[in-house]
């Protein structure tokens, strides 16, 4: 980690174009830092933690400021604000859903207007809850960089905190969520200390009904190191039917497989219990909502 | 080193403003020490007291964690343009009725929260004030009178305009 000081830049740009801030970001390199909501950068500069940033590359000229629904999927540009997330009719179809439950619940008010998609995803800040909800959703990332356009799958982006997979130049332009089969119901919970707080943990759930049976079941974390898919619970769900033992057992294995991080808020057990509490909860929810409920 | 300050144009209150400012500098501290808006005020300068909350662009935001720079070419309101010149708004009025204050560092925030919010939805709920009073910390009162004072100041919203 680099030394902390005082965040000082020297210049505040703000490219029209995708190649320009590819550009920028190749000329600058650690020295640029890409500016979307501005308010994970001016926590992180408040504390000291950016003093080697000296030029700040605002996306906002880009329009990148869309949501919308083809025969792909949903895709969310980067610069979509998290209220209109929250306001988009588009997410109100069920296995989205989730989606605007998470972007409804990032308090407050302020922070809905100012914070955006692509910010949430990138600072790579374990805490948030979008992350958790496209990764429980099997989301894919558009990503620019000097060597043109790759998509990832959003499971393998984050290496820890703060840590994600983009190279040297590159910049996430987009979210794309697949159209998920019919009956599948998604359902995300987190638990915060206040009302307005980051949350302790939180839980993206999502899993195809196929007569009673679980199918594509995806489960996701946020509260560790990063936000992660529990993948063997994945598999030891898939294609058992609901049943109060199952649901234990899937709870109870969480233990080996998810190690919140401890902090001055709360200790690695006790996110660790409320965590089962949460996943519990929104397997069913998800499972209630996948009946068409 | 070399600092680029550049001249931008802040549009505060219906009125433009010229303002030498550098990179890194946030809305609050030009609003407050460069245009002498001080209504606009500092509380936790993290993004977590809503002190400093103004409106842009009819949201409300924090203005401390608002680059100036991002807010050029943007419509920003502060408590001082919310009756501008004119009698005190409805808000304003509700508030000083019902003593909704005690130190009052607060308040400013806490009416542009409420303005807002009615700005968007004129007959808000007992919920949804709540929600919209959230991102704003009173250690003073606890509240009640603020969300009374909002609920008042709605049935007089019409006159004003």
């Amino acid at each position: 980690m680099p030394e902390l000081g005082y965040f000082a830049p020297d210049e505040y740009l703000k490219p029209n174009s995708i190649e320009e801030v590819v550009n920028l970001l190749q000329r600058y390199g650690d020295k640029a830092r890409i500016v979307a909501g501005g308010t994970a950068l001016y926590e992180l500069a408040k504390r000291g933690m950016i003093p080697q940033v000296k030029k700040m590359i605002d996306l906002e000229y880009l329009n990148l400021r869309y949501v919308r629904s083809d025969e792909e999927g949903i895709k969310i540009g980067c610069m979509v604000k998290i209220y209109e997330l929250a306001n988009s009719p588009i997410l109100d179809i069920h296995p989205y859903y989730s989606i605007k439950e998470a972007a409804l619940n990032i308090r407050p008010v302020q922070i809905r207007n100012m914070a955006t998609v692509g910010g949430e995803i990138c600072s790579a800040i374990p805490f948030l809850d979008l992350p958790t909800v496209f990764l429980a959703l099997d989301a894919k990332l558009r990503i620019i960089g000097p060597k043109g356009e790759r998509k990832i799958d959003m499971d393998g982006f984050y290496f820890d905190y703060f840590l994600t997979s983009l190279g040297n130049g590159e910049f996430v332009i987009e979210v794309m969520i697949p159209k998920l089969p019919d009956k599948t119901g998604s359902a995300f919970l987190k638990f915060e200390r206040t009302a307005v707080d980051l949350p302790l943990v939180n839980v993206g759930v999502s899993l195809m009904n196929k007569n009673g049976e679980c199918k594509n079941v995806r489960i996701a974390l946020g509260g560790g190191r990063t936000h992660v898919r529990i993948k063997s619970l994945e598999r030891a769900l898939e294609g058992k039917r609901f049943n109060d033992k199952i649901l234990d057992d899937i709870v109870q294995s969480l233990s080996d497989e998810f190690k919140p991080i401890s902090s001055a808020h709360a200790s690695t057990e006790y996110k660790l219990e409320i965590a089962k509490i949460l996943l519990r909860d929104a397997l069913l929810i998800a499972y209630k909502r996948s009946q068409g409920d | 080193m070399i600092k680029l300050s550049r001249k931008i144009t802040l549009n505060v209150n219906g009125k433009n403003y010229e303002v030498l400012c550098e990179a890194g500098e946030n809305l609050r501290d030009v609003l407050r020490e460069k245009l002498g808006f001080l209504g606009v005020k500092k509380g936790c300068d993290f993004g977590g007291c809503g002190a400093c909350t103004v409106i842009i662009d009819d949201n409300a935001v924090y203005s401390c964690m608002t680059w100036a720079y991002k807010a050029e070419g943007k419509k920003i309101t502060t408590i001082e343009g919310l009756s501008s010149g004119r009698p005190l708004h409805p808000v304003q009025e509700a508030f000083i009725a019902l003593s909704a204050s005690q130190c009052g560092y607060c308040t400013p925030g806490i009416v542009m929260s409420a303005l807002a919010l009615l700005n968007k939805n004129p007959k808000p709920s007992f919920e949804e004030i709540k929600e919209a009073l959230a991102g704003n910390m009173c250690r003073c009162t606890g509240y009640v009178r603020y969300i009374k004072a909002i609920v008042n100041a709605c049935k007089n919203l019409k006159k004003f305009e």
